[in-house]
């Protein structure tokens, strides 16, 4: 796999899709001007880390220093608020939406509206004319037999489903673009991408006659399904007609990263010892997305809370079959993983963020790299022991023009919401705070420069 | 049978979720005592409450089988949308029609059972990313369809993509796929298709084929379970029967996780399926076929959590993944030679002292190495084990890293094998010894009426290995479980007791009901549940017949309606 270089492309953002974006959003609207900050990629790793959080995300973050807020004292308080900090598994879908995922309630006398997550909210107001103006994807291993749980939702009970799988999130991201240049080879790829893309979109107009003859067959309890259905269609024929406005001569093909067909097998992308490889797959097509402008707002989730995967890639041979309670419920498990042990896991994940952070500073934008242009926001659910509610392990990278990086930030057990809303401040939107009204104290401004 | 009270039974399905899980984490369950469960007067006495465990009422108890997840859990009765083919479906189909398949298709994730491992978790709405799966693994197939010599089949070559050989193949696939046939409207618009591809996009034949055939994966007959009416049912106006073809693929998706084959069809077609005999013979001929011990096998894994075992970590040396794999094996042939070569009854599943296994697994069942991993090893008389009770992957499954864990034993087999349900856990409850739970003034009226359950099973260690002593001064003493009451040992014991009464028949019917219709039972189901458990009653509880009988019952050959003040029409909808 490579990904060398990525030309810097221009794309409408903000202007022409306000006004499709405002009925919506009464409360929620892109500042202006614009900050140079326009792309937000959060980073979840499930379990949060062992004590010592910070010295070691120093360290393994060391390249990148000055591109990198270390926070420490953090509190998921509205995790705490809707669940207690015994139910852990419900601490990733409070996370983003600061504990609104529920219906619209009162609960201990405090009115909590149902709401939707941070990266929604970016992509709603910033991502109005990207082919995606959300993307979710990550690597889960084996965690796709133990179900699901997700972090991102576009509103309560609608929860988005990341893609694992890299060469499906490589065909919705990046297959569709065609290569810059005005060569014969250049031209005539943008001839086949062009007819491809005319053609997938001749294909989804011809289900709609189907689906009217089927509404009528189905009767009245199935016309939900068939709405859904259609609904769907349509988002997906809206994105091959932005493809096809604005996809022609994006990126060059030799600049996009190349995967093996293999890996698009779930016997592959399931596979814990292939959870390192098609997170880094995964992690280079996020950046190439970004830099193409297919999608503004992404989500990157290793795994998933109470985790099955076992970390079978690392070299350490004693976390070798080792799952979820034992790495991350040291308290009963004293003696079975030593902390070094489980250190060594965490500080993987750090190192993943590194490598995204590399792939980021590495893409020009011209005058700019792509890691300006993008705030990286690292969030875990908890930390490390025993799922633990309070400092969090917290960083903010990226978009340097915008955001205090390059120093650390003592949160005094503030929510993390309020590092979340500075985050949505920084990339321009208005918003006084995020979550349950008792969960957050506005903005943490002392994020932004 | 009582109504009302399978009504308000039924209304507090919700309530029981996160029992089990919790248990894993703690070792221990309690009553509710905090406000809002147990005997607090101030406890909500909604329906909607959690019930306190007491003597089974009249009727059927309603459990939730979605309680935790990777088992039973399928859209409840409120859901009456239109559900999606499975992955797994969608694999099947394809093989069954057109023989192997590329192996890296972009199927939506969000399922469950993206590798084909269960049929847990089946959504039931489309949305936009799962439609740009499907339209990445429409143009996958298309693609390899095109490379593929079907010119047995069809008498021309498809790869050329011609227009004529083009139609051949929608006239000879597009009723498999899409489980009836393609009507005429359909074909013209699919050629039409094709027409404006050449000559508005100028694409090559191939790749005008390769576009109609994308299309017809793509269609909502293909990737939703349509299922139109054929007429109200004449005493339940909120029941519609299934029109012939909708029947058949009710019947392949059950029995085979697949669509209906040619002869399915041809039944359909002529409407004989419709009948209740045709509907048995069809049922008899689907059930002799290999799929269907496949879906057989997989009923049982998730009837008893079988994935608590893919996730289970020992300390024991011998515990390597090579056992791990040989406990599910054991499971799995054991459940396909009763049913199929065995007297294919409840009797033996619950107490045939026989099984399948490796010599790693004899040894640690204490008998002698096996004759050959095919050849059923018969268990002699000193051997404490029978039936699936007995099994390493669901006494393994449901232990702790070091040692047995009787709670989630006995939950299991409260909830999921006796059909009774079990409150909340409390949150912040301590940890107590067995002994203090089962006589605190507290808990202990809860956890004797279901933990002695998992206490009769102490005879079996971490591993599942059968063992002398456990340390624990208690025994399987079932006290408030009516019909199973009194002291038990060991899993073969177990299984006569369950065999012995109503509950244990009962509910092992009701959870192949639910396998079968894809929900919970609701109150227009009870009459058909009862038709079932009588049939199975009267074959002397062969599974095969169970089956039979329950796709003749009503339940499975009608569809509910919303009433008509909430219909909605087409053209407000499309």
């Amino acid at each position: 796999m490579s990904l060398t270089h990525i030309n810097r492309r221009k794309f409408l953002v903000g202007a022409s899709s306000l006004p499709l974006a405002l009925p919506l959003l009464p409360q929620v609207t892109r500042a202006a001007p614009a900050s140079g900050v326009k792309n937000l990629i959060v980073f979840w790793v499930p379990d949060g880390s062992p004590t010592d959080p910070a010295g070691s995300r120093k360290t393994l973050l060391a390249r990148h220093r000055k591109n990198v807020a270390v926070i420490t004292n953090s509190q998921h308080t509205a995790y705490e608020r809707e669940y207690g900090s015994e139910e852990h598994p419900n601490g990733p879908r409070t996370l983003l939406t600061g504990g609104q995922n529920g219906p619209d309630r009162v609960a201990n006398g405090v009115k909590v509206p149902a709401g939707r997550s941070a990266d929604q909210i970016v992509g709603s107001v910033l991502g109005g004319s990207a082919i995606f103006p959300t993307y979710e994807l990550g690597s889960w291993g084996s965690n796709m037999k133990d179900g699901v749980r997700y972090i991102s939702f576009e509103s309560r009970g609608k929860p988005r489903v990341p893609s694992y799988n890299p060469v499906k999130s490589y065909a919705d991201l990046l297959s569709g673009l065609a290569p810059s240049g005005n060569d014969a080879d250049a031209l005539a790829a943008r001839e086949r991408t062009r007819r491809t893309l005319l053609m997938r979109g001749s294909l989804l107009d011809s289900l709609v006659p189907e689906l009217k003859r089927t509404c009528e067959a189905v009767g009245s309890s199935g016309r939900d399904s068939l709405d859904a259905y259609l609904t769907s269609v349509r988002a997906v024929e809206k994105r091959t007609k932005a493809m096809l406005e604005q996809g022609m001569g994006m990126a060059s093909p030799s600049a996009l990263p190349k995967l093996d067909n293999r890996w698009g097998e779930a016997a592959f992308y399931q596979d814990d010892k292939n959870f390192n490889v098609v997170g880094e797959a995964n992690m280079r097509i996020a950046a190439a997305a970004l830099a193409a402008g297919t999608t503004r707002a992404i989500t990157f989730h290793w795994g998933t809370t109470g985790p099955t995967t076992v970390p079978d890639w690392l070299p350490n041979r004693k976390l070798k079959g080792v799952y979820h309670h034992r790495l991350s419920h040291p308290k009963e498990h004293p003696k079975d993983v030593s902390f070094a042990d489980r250190q060594m896991l965490y500080q993987w994940y750090e190192e993943q963020l590194a490598f995204l952070l590399d792939r980021l500073a590495e893409i020009d934008m011209g005058g700019q790299t792509l890691l300006d242009q993008t705030v990286v926001l690292r969030l875990s659910e908890s930390n490390n022991n025993g799922h633990a509610t309070n400092d969090l392990p917290v960083s903010v990278s990226g978009g340097s023009s915008v955001f205090a990086v390059g120093s650390d930030h003592d949160l005094k057990g503030r929510s993390v919401c309020d590092v979340i809303t500075a985050v949505l401040q920084g990339l321009g939107i208005q918003m006084d705070a995020l979550g349950r009204p008792d969960s957050n104290a506005g903005a943490y401004t002392a994020l932004l420069r | 049978m009582n109504l009302s009270s399978f009504r308000a039974r039924g209304l507090s399905l919700s309530f029981t979720f996160g029992i089990a899980y919790f248990c894993a984490c703690t070792g221990t369950v309690q009553r509710p005592d905090g406000p809002g469960g147990g005997d607090d007067p101030r406890a909500p006495k909604s329906p909607n409450s959690p019930q306190p465990p007491g003597p089974r009422p009249e009727g059927p108890v309603v459990v939730d089988p979605n309680a935790e997840k990777g088992v039973f859990d399928f859209h409840g009765e409120g859901f009456d949308g239109l559900a999606r083919i499975s992955s797994m479906e969608y694999r099947n189909i394809l093989t069954d029609v057109f023989g192997a398949i590329p192996a890296q298709l972009s199927l939506p994730d969000d399922e469950g059972d993206a590798a084909g491992t269960g049929f847990v978790g089946q959504s039931f709405a489309m949305t936009d990313t799962a439609f740009a799966a499907y339209q990445t693994a429409a143009e996958t197939v298309a693609a390899a369809l095109l490379d593929r010599p079907l010119s047995d089949k069809l008498n021309c070559d498809l790869a050329k993509g011609d227009r004529a050989c083009v139609e051949k193949f929608l006239d000879t696939f597009a009723a498999r796929l899409l489980r009836r046939p393609l009507d005429a409207d359909g074909k013209s618009q699919m050629l039409g298709l094709y027409d404006r591809a050449r000559t508005e996009f100028t694409a090559t034949a191939r790749e005008a084929a390769a576009l109609v055939i994308a299309r017809l994966l793509l269609s909502p007959q293909f990737l939703h379970k349509i299922e139109p009416e054929a007429g109200a049912s004449s005493n339940e106006p909120r029941l519609v029967h299934l029109d012939a073809f909708a029947l058949a693929s009710r019947l392949a998706f059950f029995l085979w996780r697949s669509g209906p084959d040619s002869e399915l069809l041809a039944a359909a077609q002529s409407g004989e399926i419709l009948k209740p005999e045709v509907m048995a013979s069809q049922a008899r001929r689907l059930l002799a076929d290999p799929r269907a011990a496949v879906v057989i096998q997989a009923f049982h894994a998730q009837w008893l959590e079988r994935g608590h075992l893919d996730e289970a970590q020992r300390e024991d040396p011998r515990f390597t993944e090579a056992l791990k794999t040989a406990m599910a094996t054991e499971s799995d042939k054991f459940v396909k030679h009763v049913v199929f070569d065995g007297n294919g009854g409840l009797t033996d599943l619950l107490t045939a002292r026989y099984s399948f296994l490796t010599p790693e697994l004899a040894k640690l069942y204490g008998v002698p190495s096996p004759r050959g991993v095919d050849q059923p090893t018969p268990f002699d008389a000193s051997v404490k084990r029978a039936g699936m009770f007995g099994h390493a992957s669901f006494l393994a499954g449901h232990a702790t890293e070091r040692d047995s864990n009787p709670i989630t034993r006995a939950v299991t087999l409260f909830e999921r094998v006796l059909c009774r349900e079990l409150p909340k856990v409390p949150p912040n409850v301590a940890e107590m010894e067995v002994e203090d739970r089962l006589s605190h003034p507290v808990c202990g009226g809860c956890h004797r009426s279901f933990e002695p359950l998992g206490l009769g099973l102490e005879l079996y260690g971490s591993l599942g290995e059968e063992r002398s002593t456990t340390g624990r001064k208690v025994d399987g003493n079932i006290a408030d479980s009516v019909e199973i009451d009194g002291v038990f040992t060991g899993s073969e014991e177990l299984g006569r007791r369950l065999l012995s009464g109503v509950d244990g028949p009962y509910c092992y019917a009701r959870q192949w009901f639910r396998f079968a219709v894809g929900r919970v039972e609701g109150p227009l189901d009870v009459s058909s549940m009862n038709d079932a458990v009588e049939a199975f009653r009267s074959a002397k509880l062969d599974v095969r017949e169970l089956l039979i009988s329950v796709v003749q019952t009503r339940s499975f050959r009608t569809r509910s309606e919303r009433p008509a003040n909430e219909q909605r029409t087409c053209t407000t909808s499309i």
